[in-house]
């Protein structure tokens, strides 16, 4: 249970660590907004698009009562269809990267850390699902277990692990033979102390970085499901609304508002998702963004900066 | 004449700490087939002047000044990456400490040569490797043919090194930077890949910087010898004047930390201390902290670097010299 | 027995001892068809280091030095013959008992670098080993580590800052703190200042010694840099290709160097009066700078050194090499000693 306590602790430190930073701000803010806004769904969207009864004339352009009009095959309030869609694709979004992130992980610390038969049976499976082709395997699962957003999520972790299973594996790899870990073993270490203080920490930034990135992906991923009609035919998602407004033929009639809603609503959360992982990755890299930093440091204080180090080196003199 | 010649040459690292002030105005001067040592610590400026003699620093991340900056008597100062391209490997070369690093592993050794004499002389490809195993078999490599096909992994940490310096002899450059050569080498091999460099250099008439922290490499093979710390240059002369009349308390202690074999069982002679903040540098000398034999104004000025007779220049005033300013 | 004035040590007690110890390791098979080959790491080492003395292990990368010293902390397990610690046999098998006979034991690595986790800060990294065995409470645990932190010349305040941002000298004395504060009576010292500057050798070296004479150490010296060795150990023994072909009391290796490979080490110390390097011609001596590889078959007779060695005789193909002692304290590998 300590163990726990530490991690989830250095966890929450790390997410202060990308707060500290701009892109992370971003991130964590939209993020934070999108997850408000999933959760008062009722309280802030005007209408009630699962009541049939609240439903309006078909293709409405936007007004005061439709901000952003009305769907072209049902006659939905788009807006509201929005705010509703969030709670899928937040939803599925999350509970998937998170699901991969501990999937991915454990697999990965279990084959790098274990070594052996455990590391050579998990590597085989890894790579065997990488190569098969991921979209029409899913397209006959969903026919066979029918179109929901369970097996979509179960779908999405089951061949979504691999990837961070072999990046933490071979992380494991090189920490596991680092002198420290050597040097904590001969001070009377056991695998559960190597384990937590040198693996874990490491990993665990590892990890949270790819799962915010997985999360974008996944998203992305569950709008085309969607769009391809593999989702759950009665749930509000932006990828459903996106195939009604083309099977509806929006673009026809010149109602892009239907198509450009749902498209707002993916862009922002995959670019919160993004910002955070892009933060991780100036953390896990300072050097790349001190150079990025310099940068910016010169062209904001132009000549005056340069002619403080340089005359800092006559006084030198 | 002089091969390449640099002028108060300064480099300037901003970090969040601060300015941390690398390299302090360092004037260098190579002539044809002369070996020139930079010796000091690791942190005194002596890799960054290395990086910078060829522009090789990322102007990004920090500021470089030069009063001039020669190469075969072209100013490089004003060049253009792409122009300073075609001067490196060619008119002059680096070999570097790591080798594994500095080659590429999924190429092998041969067709890396190879690569070197048909970039630099249009040679084709098999003409190429006619001179490659050639090259290879100057810096003493047996049966060359067949470590021509070798990658760098399948190599021991010597015969690496020796591809390197096939490597930077290739173009035959007039200038040959070599950053700590034999650092990551075994003792034993050492002798034979600095002995190599020096035959080399010598056929070849190469100026030769050499850059190490080990005043014994460095006198096995230089003819001068500049002694840097902190960023400057604190005594420089011709080796054998250097070793038997050395002026700079420093380049006593640097002298005193090289273990000889005859020496007795017992304590090691030591530097106290460390290098100053390059932050915040010391005012005064900036080996005063440090020094046993410094006096109060050591402390409130910066010695100037003076010639003490046989073009023997040393920065310190408990041994002739006086303060700037 | 002669009393040494800069030691402790007492040669009736072994601390540590090896009795015909073989490592060997297994390559990666070229096809599966083809015979497993081995590499033999270390091949019949008997040796024996005295309670209080500084041993050297002297040889090139890839001699079998730290392998042979991973096998007397119990590191690695031997393929043959046995190593005691304390006069009782080192069993890797036996977990619980190793770990307590390991509370004995450290090693200072020669990357201080990697030997210390870089997100932990002093105290942790020097208070490490006693965390492990959670036998103490913290604060007793803090006030040790702040004491072997003075004792290796850093203060107390810098506890609290990352080992990562210290120097390499420095970080190597934290490193020598945390091999303090466990009360390890036998420490492994692999190359440990071979990464640093060598003007901060003569500091860690000088560290070394101290620590040794004052709490009556062990050390195993792991080093290629034979003037540090002699200045430094009480006895050694020469390394090449997992073999041991000189050992003894360093005094008398160094007054009369017997074995060939122990003259190239010694002709291989550089000297700041020694000229210019290629008016040596030293360059003739091409033959030694031959590959050393490891012969994967078993012991084949003939001496391993023969590739490279200067005087090399027609017998050396087929001879035996055995320690053979030239005094009482003193053994060499070359029979032909005497000739020379």
């Amino acid at each position: 249970m300590k163990a726990v306590k530490r991690i989830a602790g250095s966890t929450a430190a790390f997410i202060k660590k990308i707060w500290m930073q701009k892109q992370g701000r971003i991130g964590l803010i939209l993020l934070t907004l999108l997850a408000l806004v999933a959760v008062f769904a009722p309280l802030i969207a005007p209408y009630d698009p699962y009541d049939v009864a609240q439903r309006a004339d078909k293709g409405l352009a936007p007004s005061l009562e439709h901000p952003l009009g009305t769907s072209i095959t049902t006659g939905q309030d788009v807006f509201s269809m929005l705010i509703y869609g969030t709670r899928v694709s937040l939803l599925v979004g999350l509970i998937t990267g998170i699901s991969i992130a501990l999937l991915g992980s454990v697999l990965g610390v279990a084959a790098g850390y274990l070594g052996g038969i455990t590391d050579m049976l998990l590597m085989r499976i890894v790579d065997v699902m990488i190569v098969i082709p991921t979209l029409p395997l899913t397209i006959l699962i969903t026919n066979v277990f029918g179109k929901s957003y369970v097996v979509i999520v179960l779908v999405f972790v089951l061949f979504g692990w691999t990837g961070l299973a072999r990046t933490v594996r071979s992380l494991v790899l090189r920490l596991k033979n680092a002198d420290y870990v050597k040097s904590a073993e001969l001070a009377g270490a056991g695998r559960w102390y190597i384990m937590k203080t040198h693996i874990l920490p490491s990993v665990s930034h590892l990890v949270i970085m790819s799962t915010a990135l997985s999360c974008a992906g996944i998203m992305i991923a569950e709008a085309g499901l969607s769009f391809l009609g593999l989702g759950n035919p009665t749930a509000i998602s932006w990828g459903k609304m996106l195939a009604e407004a083309q099977s509806g033929g929006s673009m026809l009639f010149g109602q892009w508002w239907t198509i450009i809603a749902p498209g707002i609503g993916i862009f922002i959360s995959v670019f919160a998702f993004m910002r955070i992982g892009l933060a991780i990755e100036g953390i896990l890299n300072p050097g790349m963004k001190g150079k990025n930093g310099m940068n910016k440091l010169i062209k904001h204080m132009g000549n005056r900066y340069l002619d403080e180090v340089l005359s800092s080196m006559e006084d030198a003199e | 004449m002089s091969v390449f010649s640099i002028k108060n040459l300064k480099v300037a690292f901003p970090t969040p700490r601060g300015i941390v002030r690398a390299v302090e105005g360092i004037d260098l001067s190579i002539g044809a087939g002369e070996c020139l040592a930079l010796v000091g610590e690791s942190g005194c400026g002596k890799s960054v002047t290395s990086l910078a003699a060829l522009k090789l620093l990322d102007t990004s991340s920090c500021i470089v000044r030069t009063d001039e900056h020669l190469l075969l008597d072209e100013d490089i100062s004003k060049m253009s990456e792409r122009e300073m391209e075609g001067i490196r490997g060619r008119k002059a070369s680096m070999i570097f400490q790591d080798a594994l690093s500095a080659l590429n592993p999924v190429m092998s050794v041969g067709k890396q040569l190879d690569e070197v004499f048909m970039l630099h002389f249009g040679l084709k490809r098999r003409e190429a490797k006619a001179r490659s195993i050639e090259a290879l078999r100057s810096v003493g490599i047996e049966d060359p043919e067949a470590r021509y096909k070798a990658f760098p992994h399948e190599l021991s940490g010597g015969m690496r090194q020796r591809v390197l310096i096939a490597m930077a002899f290739a173009s035959n450059p007039a200038l040959i930077i070599a950053d700590e050569p034999t650092t990551a080498l075994d003792v034993t091999v050492q002798k034979q890949v600095l002995a190599l460099l020096s035959k080399l250099q010598a056929e070849n008439g190469t100026a030769l910087l050499l850059i190490s922290h080990d005043l014994s490499v460095v006198c096995s093979m230089a003819d001068r010898i500049a002694v840097m710390y902190s960023g400057r240059i604190v005594e420089c002369a011709e080796t054998w004047e250097l070793i038997s009349n050395p002026l700079h308390p420093y380049t006593k202690g640097l002298m005193d930390a090289v273990v000889r074999l005859d020496e007795p069982k017992g304590r090691f002679t030591q530097i106290p201390g460390s290098l100053p903040d390059p932050v915040n540098k010391p005012k005064g000398c900036c080996f005063f902290p440090r020094c046993a034999h410094a006096s109060n104004k050591c402390g409130e000025a910066m010695p100037r670097l003076e010639n003490a007779g046989n073009a023997h220049f040393v920065r310190c005033c408990m041994s002739g010299g006086a303060y700037e300013g | 027995m002669k009393a040494n004035s800069t030691s402790n040590m007492d040669r009736h007690a072994p601390l540590v001892k090896t009795n015909g110890l073989c490592v060997r390791f297994p390559l990666k098979k070229e096809s599966p068809f083809s015979k497993r080959r081995y590499v033999n790491a270390v091949s019949n080492v008997s040796i024996e280091i005295f309670k209080g003395e500084a041993f050297a292990l002297v040889g090139e990368s890839g001699c079998g030095k730290t392998t042979l010293a991973d096998a007397t902390l119990g590191f690695v397990a031997p393929t043959a013959g046995e190593v005691f610690f304390n006069g009782e046999k080192l069993d890797i098998r036996n977990k619980k008992r190793l770990r307590q006979q390991r509370r004995s034991m450290q090693k200072i690595f020669q990357d201080p670098a990697s030997s210390m986790n870089p997100r932990f800060t002093v105290a942790r990294a020097v208070a490490e080993p006693l965390m492990i065995r959670m036998e103490l409470d913290e604060k007793l645990i803090l006030s040790k580590a702040a004491e072997a932190v003075e004792s290796v010349g850093l203060s107390a305040g810098d506890l609290d800052r990352l080992v990562s941002e210290f120097s390499g000298g420095q970080q190597q004395r934290i490193a020598i703190a945390r091999a303090l504060v466990s009360g390890a009576e036998y420490i492994v010292c692999d190359e440990p200042v071979s990464a640093l500057d060598v003007s901060v050798h003569a500091q860690i070296l000088n560290l070394l010694m101290d620590i040794r004479r004052e709490r009556g150490l062990t050390y195993l010296f792991i080093s290629h840099n034979l003037a540090s060795v002699r200045k430094f150990a009480d006895r050694l023994a020469i390394m090449y290709l997992g073999r041991i072909v000189e050992y003894g009391d360093a005094e008398k290796v160094f007054a009369n160097p017997m074995h060939p490979y122990t003259r190239m080490l010694i002709d291989s110390v550089l000297s700041l009066d020694g000229g210019k390097i290629a008016s040596a011609s030293q360059l003739q001596t091409g033959a030694v700078d031959a590959d050393a590889s490891i012969p994967d078959a078993p012991f084949d007779g003939g001496c391993l050194l023969r590739n490279r060695c200067p005087l090399k005789k027609k017998e050396c193909e087929s001879i035996e090499c055995r320690l053979e002692p030239v005094d009482d304290e003193h053994f060499t590998a070359c029979p032909y000693y005497k000739t020379r």
